[in-house]
């Protein structure tokens, strides 16, 4: 589904992402997990199309990325961490409008958005303009924004931030349920939680290189075999000293 | 083309649609608006009727000196659309938050900048669209044009006319951008600055306004006749000739000749945006990749330089650093205040040079004198509308933090408005002076001390409305300068210009009038006119002060 090929980005001297390989298939609920500034949302920029990679190739359902630019957005949701909505849309007016960006007949599209409100549970909002909704709201919205044109891969990034455990709990069901259809979704986040609660595998980034990339019962078994919790094991693995 | 047409279709909704708060404060402002917009479009149109009955038949300088004047407004208005379009795509190309939202669509990078660009143009632009349909009705109707005549003229000249400025401008932005990374940035931008603004002050020297006034009035009374072998050979290539000798060939009565000039106007824009379209088919998505580094690399460079600037730092001062800092590191913002300055250094080096001893009519030196003086105070107020208007606004999302701080409210007003007002003040200072230099040495004090008050009132105006019509989720300074909002500050400040214009104009012509007749120099009228203006305008300040306090306190 998404095989990233020693990929580098380069901001002047500094490396942001230094040579990372990787693949995610089918079904599969990656996590992707790193301390601030490790090369997380460079990474998903670079997979989305919004930054161009320094080299290395980013395939998508065997497709390059750099080559076929629009057909492998067709096959992309992306869910940002600061999610961009038009104030003066409604809700329904933004999904009218994205559905309309990828060319979905206006049938489908009202029969899909039916499905995904009822899904994300955004009934009471739909006619509201956006900018009267709150954070958990926005991200409702662009998630189904994301999810609108049945796309084969969702690259999601951060998409617990600011969420109450209510939202927290219908998104986690939504990525769960969509890796079950065979889908695949490659999560970028802080909550190591989550990451063991859905996630299949998991991938950690450091300074830009990929120290950790298996399978989530791995982890679990590092975790026993060092006696730690994950959170313990993140912060030994990252070298990073808890405040 | 389908996708092309869905989003600008969602532009025009999104661009159309009015604040949702339905109060009767929201309606008095939306109200309001309206009034004043339908005024000044009134204003305009009458304007217009009137300037062209002065000039006709008071100065019966003829058609041909008519429209060789409106070729000459016509061209600064092509260098302001043409800049303006420069910094304008600049930072709604590269800088918006809507293209990064584009790019992660399967959207081509052709639509998303041809989405942008006309956004650009009809965003920043319905003010100045109100006031020139108002102004060429007014033309119209003086010269009993038809309704078809008028929008001929529109449609197929002013639009066309628009599109070629603004499509220069942004081919002019690709190329620097794509050149940047090879050429290195700031020579390239400061070569093509220097070339730009070269190339505009050879045209006006080859122009030479004032020997073409002479060398037609020879002729007097058969000044409406075609004096077109006078021009220098480079104005049948301009789009702004093209412009008014249609309209000179409409009010002649000559249709083919004023066609030929329309069709060439419309031939070039199409070529021009063509050529801005598929060069930002070629280079748009990857310059706009490139421009990401550049920012980072900006960004990286500034944040080891200035820390020790905050070091034991009180409150105001930090606000004052902070503003300062976030200032310096928008380019957007350098750059027009770059390109502002070069024209007001123009302005100035043009300016200083003119003597009212030069004028023979005695009724040409007191307007000469009004209309440098008002194209000051209109100069000042366009620094206000383009850097103080948007302060408040472009505290954004992170406002919260002086807002929780122990900080009052009129301190941080104060510590907000006073450093930006004080470089304006003094930049009005120095327009004034040498403005003054050759035109009127003996009013230098007094005008000084006038315009200083006359930039005080309006940077408050400026001030007071940006709170007023406060938008915290934009965060580019130059769509805060043209929101709703500002085109509603900038015609209160036409209409403050006009008062005090009012108040100047018999004393100013009587003034001049004794002073050329007697070499005498009366001063006791010009100089009560002068500080009534100056008192009007503190009153104006005094009066958007208090109304921005209260608007302050508004929840955030």
């Amino acid at each position: 589904m998404l095989q990233i090929k020693s990929l580098s980005k380069k901001f002047e001297s500094f490396t942001a992402v230094d040579n990372i390989t990787l693949s995610i298939n089918p079904g599969d609920l990656y996590g992707f997990l790193g301390p601030n500034g490790a090369g997380k949302t460079t990474t998903i920029k670079m997979i989305v199309g919004l930054y161009a990679p320094s080299s290395g190739e980013i395939i998508i359902n065997g497709m390059n990325s750099r080559t076929n630019g629009t057909e492998v957005k067709m096959d992309i949701g992306y869910i940002p961490d600061q999610p961009f909505l038009y104030d003066k849309l409604t809700g329904y007016e933004f999904l009218l409008f994205c559905g309309g960006l990828y060319g979905i007949s206006k049938d489908q599209l009202k029969r899909r958005v039916n499905e995904l409100v009822d899904l994300l549970k955004i009934e009471d909002w739909l006619n509201k303009r956006t900018e009267e909704y709150s954070q958990g709201m926005r991200q409702r919205i662009t998630i189904a924004s994301a999810l609108l044109h049945k796309p084969k891969l969702i690259i999601v990034d951060e998409p617990m931030v600011g969420l109450d455990p209510q939202s927290a709990h219908v998104i986690k069901n939504v990525f769960r349920d969509y890796t079950n259809e065979g889908n695949a979704v490659f999560m970028s986040t802080h909550s190591l939680n989550v990451v063991e609660e859905i996630c299949n595998r998991v991938g950690i980034i450091k300074k830009g290189q990929i120290i950790f990339d298996d399978a989530i019962g791995k982890l679990h078994a590092l975790k026993q075999e060092h006696d730690r919790n994950i959170e313990e094991l993140f912060i030994q693995l990252t070298h990073e000293e808890p405040l | 083309m389908k996708q092309l047409f869905h989003i600008l279709k969602y532009k025009v909704k999104i661009n159309s649609r009015i604040d949702l708060k339905l109060s009767v404060a929201s309606f008095v402002k939306e109200f309001g608006s309206f009034l004043v917009y339908a005024g000044f479009a009134v204003g305009a149109f009458i304007f217009s009727k009137t300037a062209l009955h002065i000039l006709l038949e008071n100065f019966r300088i003829g058609f041909f000196l008519l429209h060789q004047f409106l070729s000459v407004v016509f061209f600064i208005f092509f260098i302001s659309i043409n800049v303006g379009n420069i910094i304008v795509s600049w930072s709604t190309l590269y800088k918006s938050e809507e293209v990064i939202f584009f790019f992660s669509r399967p959207v081509h990078s052709y639509k998303v900048f041809l989405v942008k660009f006309l956004d650009n143009i009809f965003y920043s632009s319905s003010t100045l669209f109100l006031v020139l349909i108002s102004v060429f009705l007014g033309y119209a109707v003086y010269f009993n044009l038809s309704v078809l005549q008028l929008i001929y003229i529109v449609v197929f000249n002013l639009l066309p006319f628009i599109l070629t400025a603004a499509s220069l401008g942004i081919i002019i932005l690709l190329l620097i951008i794509k050149l940047a990374s090879k050429i290195g940035a700031r020579n390239l931008i400061l070569t093509l600055a220097l070339l730009y603004f070269g190339s505009v002050i050879i045209f006006f020297k080859s122009l030479s306004p004032l020997h073409l006034v002479y060398n037609v009035l020879a002729y007097y009374p058969n000044v409406d006749q075609y004096f077109g072998y006078l021009l220098p050979g480079i104005s049948s290539y301009m789009p702004n000739q093209w412009f008014s000798d249609t309209l000179y060939w409409i009010v002649s009565g000559n249709f083919k000749l004023s066609a030929v000039n329309s069709l060439k106007q419309i031939s070039v824009s199409i070529i021009l945006l063509s050529l801005a379209t598929y060069l930002g088919k070629l280079w748009y998505y990857e310059t706009w990749l490139n421009q990401s580094r550049l920012t980072f690399r900006l960004s990286k460079k500034s944040k080891l330089s200035s820390n020790h600037l905050f070091n034991n730092s009180s409150r105001t001062t930090s606000v004052i650093i902070k503003d300062i800092m976030l200032f310096l590191r928008d380019s957007t913002q350098v750059l027009h205040a770059v390109v502002l300055l070069i024209l007001l250094i123009i302005f100035m080096i043009s300016s200083s040079g003119i003597s009212y001893l030069h004028f023979e009519d005695i009724r040409l030196a007191g307007t000469i004198y009004l209309s440098i003086f008002a194209f000051n105070v209109l100069l000042v107020s366009t620094l206000s509308l383009r850097f103080i208007f948007p302060i408040i606004s472009l505290e954004g999302m992170a406002f919260w933090k002086i807002k929780t701080a122990p900080i009052k409210n009129n301190p941080l007003l104060n510590t907000k408005l006073l450093p930006a007002a004080f470089l304006i003040i003094l930049i009005s200072a120095v327009l004034a002076f040498a403005s003054h230099l050759k035109l009127a040495p003996h009013l230098i004090p007094h005008a000084v001390i006038s315009l200083a008050c006359i930039s005080s009132g309006l940077i408050i105006m400026n001030f007071c409305m940006g709170i007023i019509f406060v938008r915290y989720r934009e965060k580019n300074a130059i769509r805060i300068a043209s929101s709703k909002g500002a085109s509603l500050t900038f015609l209160f400040s036409v209409i403050y210009l006009a008062v005090i214009v009012g108040i100047l104009y018999n004393p100013v012509q009587e003034h001049f009038y004794i002073v050329l007749n007697s070499a005498y120099y009366q001063y006791k009228y010009l100089k009560m006119a002068f500080y009534s203006v100056s008192l009007f305008s503190l009153l104006v300040g005094l009066s958007f002060y208090v109304l921005a306090n209260i608007s302050f306190q508004k929840d955030y």
